[in-house]
């Protein structure tokens, strides 16, 4: 075999292996999904989040480096921004308007603010302890803590997925710029 | 291999393990031809090596990602292609030997069919102890069973390393088999 066919499909088993490795990180979104769709009604949106956070995950452990160092501290910070519109779920009911009709939507709406901010914090304080391409992992973490976080956000409808990406661009944003202003 | 050179492919193995693609082509530009080598000494045919090697190669490849970069990049990879190696000289071996004559030979009293798995898992259990050592030792140890040919050092000096590696050996199989 002559040696540019022989790198060719040693090449082709590299990529094949890493991405048979990266595929059962698509699994990772169903828990979340499974509780997103029982407690809310706007399933598809759920599925359609669950969906681009799978692809997203397959991808990010697929290419390594910093994308892969993104999964872990982007699901960890995503599970506050997931969970906690659904415990403010408790105190009140499940909406698809984009407007709050009760408190108990405002309270999941809060709650979704909330879980954003927690979420943007978290990953911008794990960042700024990170050594290599900083800025790639501050977006792909927030990226993937904000599509967990949107399936827990459903339940209070488009604003609350507004909601929680203000709070993780307002928490990340401001903490990033700061962490470099120090460094 | 030089100390240098070895330490260059242990940094370049950890980068392509983490995914780093621009570490792809300087790892096979190194790994390939230590890889030929290393079949070439295990194998009398030509053929049978140069087939080797390119199986022991895109092993490496396959297996890159899941490399450990706390174990020995260049004895991870004499390991694997000491594997393929052994797959080729079985595949000969099977064709040489007849069903006939395998019962004939447990018959004349030859190792029976349990005995050669229970040595086939004792080689393989050896070998992958092996991926754990030096590349020194690995190469002493496998020189030492006739695997490979001896390096070109005084037959004294040959012992003494053989002797060095069959200790260490014999402590990194108690450690991994102490259960």
């Amino acid at each position: 075999m002559n040696s540019d066919r022989l790198f060719d499909r040693a090449r082709q088993a590299y990529e094949w292996a890493r991405l048979r490795r990266a595929l059962p990180h698509a699994l990772l979104p169903v828990p979340p999904l499974a509780i997103a769709v029982e407690v809310c009604s706007a399933e598809l949106a759920c599925v359609a989040g669950a969906l681009m956070l799978s692809v997203l995950l397959v991808f990010c452990a697929w290419r390594g480096q910093v994308f892969e160092r993104a999964i872990a501290p982007g699901l960890m910070a995503g599970l506050a921004a997931f969970l906690l519109p659904l415990a403010g779920r408790l105190l009140g009911g499940c909406g698809v308007a984009i407007f709050a009709e009760s408190g108990g939507l405002s309270a999941s709406f809060a709650a979704c603010v909330l879980g954003g901010a927690l979420a943007g914090a978290f990953v911008a304080s794990r960042v700024m302890r990170a050594e290599g391409e900083r800025l790639v992992l501050l977006l792909t973490a927030t990226t993937i803590a904000s599509l967990l976080g949107s399936l827990g956000c459903a339940i209070a409808g488009l604003a609350g997925v507004s909601g929680m990406l203000a709070g993780v661009a307002l928490s990340a944003g401001p903490l990033w710029v700061w962490g470099r202003a120090r460094a | 291999m030089e100390r240098e050179a070895e330490r260059a492919l242990q940094d370049l193995m950890t980068r392509l393990a983490s995914g780093d693609r621009s570490a792809f082509r300087p790892v096979f530009e190194q790994v390939r031809p230590i890889v030929e080598r290393f079949a070439a000494r295990g194998l009398a045919s030509e053929a049978d090596a140069e087939d080797a090697a390119q199986q022991a190669l895109i092993k490496v490849f396959a297996r890159a990602s899941s490399f450990d970069p706390s174990r020995d990049a260049l004895a991870w990879i004499l390991t694997l292609t000491t594997y393929e190696i052994r797959t080729i000289r079985k595949k000969h071996q099977r064709r040489r030997e007849e069903t006939s004559e395998a019962l004939a030979a447990v018959a004349g009293g030859g190792p029976t069919p349990e005995a050669q798995v229970l040595e086939r898992e004792l080689l393989e259990g050896l070998l992958e102890v092996l991926g754990t050592m030096r590349a020194a030792d690995a190469e002493a140890i496998l020189a030492g069973a006739a695997l490979i040919e001896r390096p070109s050092v005084a037959p004294a000096t040959f012992r003494k390393r053989l002797q060095r590696a069959m200790e260490r050996l014999k402590d990194a199989w108690g450690a991994g088999h102490e259960q």
